[in-house]
């Protein structure tokens, strides 16, 4: 195969990713990694640095529709970012002295957290109206907007504790490449009681500012090779656009199962690899 | 192969600048002082939106530039690289100012990088653009909060 159709069947491929990742809310992240490692050969190192640019284009992609409408909370976001970049910088660190392996086992241990986490949808919870300390104090109440000029007011709670999940999202973002969506959703939605609309799209917003602390780092260590970082963003965003357009057309539920049968059986064989000493 | 910006997000129609045109009017929350920031937040929000999408046209329109360039133009001659070992990038692709060098040198893998480096850049153009945002509004709490986050990203960035 040249290199010219390599780079073509890798667009495809994250292109795909990014549908995938759209349509489960979890970004792309989660599926490019093992499509580098399993699908192309390729080593975790580059598979983290190309996954990283992905999810910084996919979050800046999604990030555009929701800040227009008013829906994420850019104050929260703002803190949060604060503990996760803190959270990406000690993960960038780590990466540079633990063996691939060790990250394998790590990542794998996220990838089925992902598929569990898929197939168990929280239960929507009540929406705090009290006032909280710190959360007044830092202004990071907000009214979420809603169709047909239904507007939604709420208070956040819990912040010093959803800091330390963020803190710990961001290790893990740059430990293993992906957006670390899933623990954010935990901090905001679970701790800081936001409504879930609020919860997910602030989440993503915040996934750009904590994979792009981490992408700097591994572009000076050369592990950003730009022949798979570049098809696989342009893959990744035109996939997280198709997606955004589907998503009102499929049923998310059967995909939701299928996704998380992929996402257990890429972690298996991830491991297999791992302990086997092939990959 | 170029792809739009423009976001598809079929549930919420575009309210850009009129955040507050609806009311419901029983006691309003908005009229709370904890709400006070609600409506000039999302003006910010509005603002940060344009940017990141004429950013990201732009950054993705670079990319797919010196994708074609370099598919077909090495990339028809020479097979597929192996990447099951890892290899750290020569200098010519570790920062902005090498890869500068390499556009120049009409390289057009230094064109892909180019476009994303720029990629990895635009978060810290988010903060720096919040930054602005924040100072503007004599909002000192997340002025040094967006300051702090800036930080961090450089240091990144620049190492």
């Amino acid at each position: 195969m040249s290199e010219a159709s390599f780079m073509l069947v890798l667009l495809i491929a994250a292109c795909g990713a990014g549908t995938l990742g759209a349509l489960t809310g979890l970004g792309g992240g989660v599926v490019i990694v093992p499509l580098l490692m399993l699908g192309f050969g390729v080593d975790l190192r580059y598979a983290v640095g190309a996954s990283l640019v992905a999810v910084i284009a996919t979050s800046c992609g999604s990030a555009t529709s929701f800040l227009r409408t008013g829906t994420a909370n850019i104050r929260v976001g703002m803190l949060l970012e604060t503990a996760t970049v803190i959270g990406a910088i000690i993960g960038t660190t780590i990466a540079g002295f633990i063996s691939t392996a060790a990250i394998t086992y790590v990542f794998v241990g996220a990838l089925f957290y992902s598929a569990y986490a898929t197939l168990r949808q929280p239960a929507p919870h009540a929406i705090e109206a009290a006032p909280d300390a710190i959360a007044t104090r830092l202004r990071l109440d907000s009214i979420l907007p809603g169709p047909g000029g239904a507007e939604q007011p709420y208070a956040v709670r819990n912040v010093p504790m959803a800091m330390g999940v963020m803190g710990l999202a961001g290790v893990l973002s740059a430990l293993v490449g992906i957006g670390g969506g899933i623990l954010k959703v935990v901090a905001m939605d679970r701790l800081m009681r936001m409504p879930f609309k609020a919860s997910t799209t602030t989440s993503n917003l915040t996934l750009m500012v904590t994979a792009g602390a981490s992408a700097g780092i591994y572009l000076h260590r050369g592990q950003i090779d730009p022949r798979l970082a570049g098809p696989v963003a342009i893959g990744a965003v035109l996939g997280s656009l198709l997606g955004a357009r589907l998503i009102t057309r499929l049923s998310t539920k059967w995909l939701r199962r299928v996704f998380a049968i992929v996402v257990v059986a890429s972690g298996i064989e991830l491991l297999r690899r791992t302990i086997g000493g092939g990959a | 192969v170029s792809e739009p910006a423009t976001p598809t997000n079929p549930a919420s129609p575009a309210t850009t600048t009129s955040p507050n045109a609806s009311s419901s009017s029983r006691d309003d929350p908005r009229s709370s002082t904890r709400f006070a920031h609600v409506a000039s937040d999302r003006v910010i929000a509005a603002q940060l939106s344009r940017l990141l999408a004429v950013a990201l046209l732009t950054t993705c329109v670079i990319i797919a530039i010196g994708l074609a360039w370099h598919g077909a133009t090495t990339g028809l001659a020479q097979p597929r690289p192996d990447y099951a070992q890892f290899r750290p990038n020569g200098d010519a692709y570790r920062s902005l100012a090498t890869t500068f060098l390499g556009v120049a040198a009409m390289d057009p893998r230094a064109v892909m990088q180019l476009g994303v480096i720029l990629l990895i850049a635009l978060p810290a153009a988010r903060v720096l653009a919040m930054l602005i945002a924040m100072l503007r509004r004599r909002d000192v709490v997340y002025t040094l909060l967006c300051a702090a986050v800036l930080t961090v990203l450089l240091y990144g960035l620049l190492e």
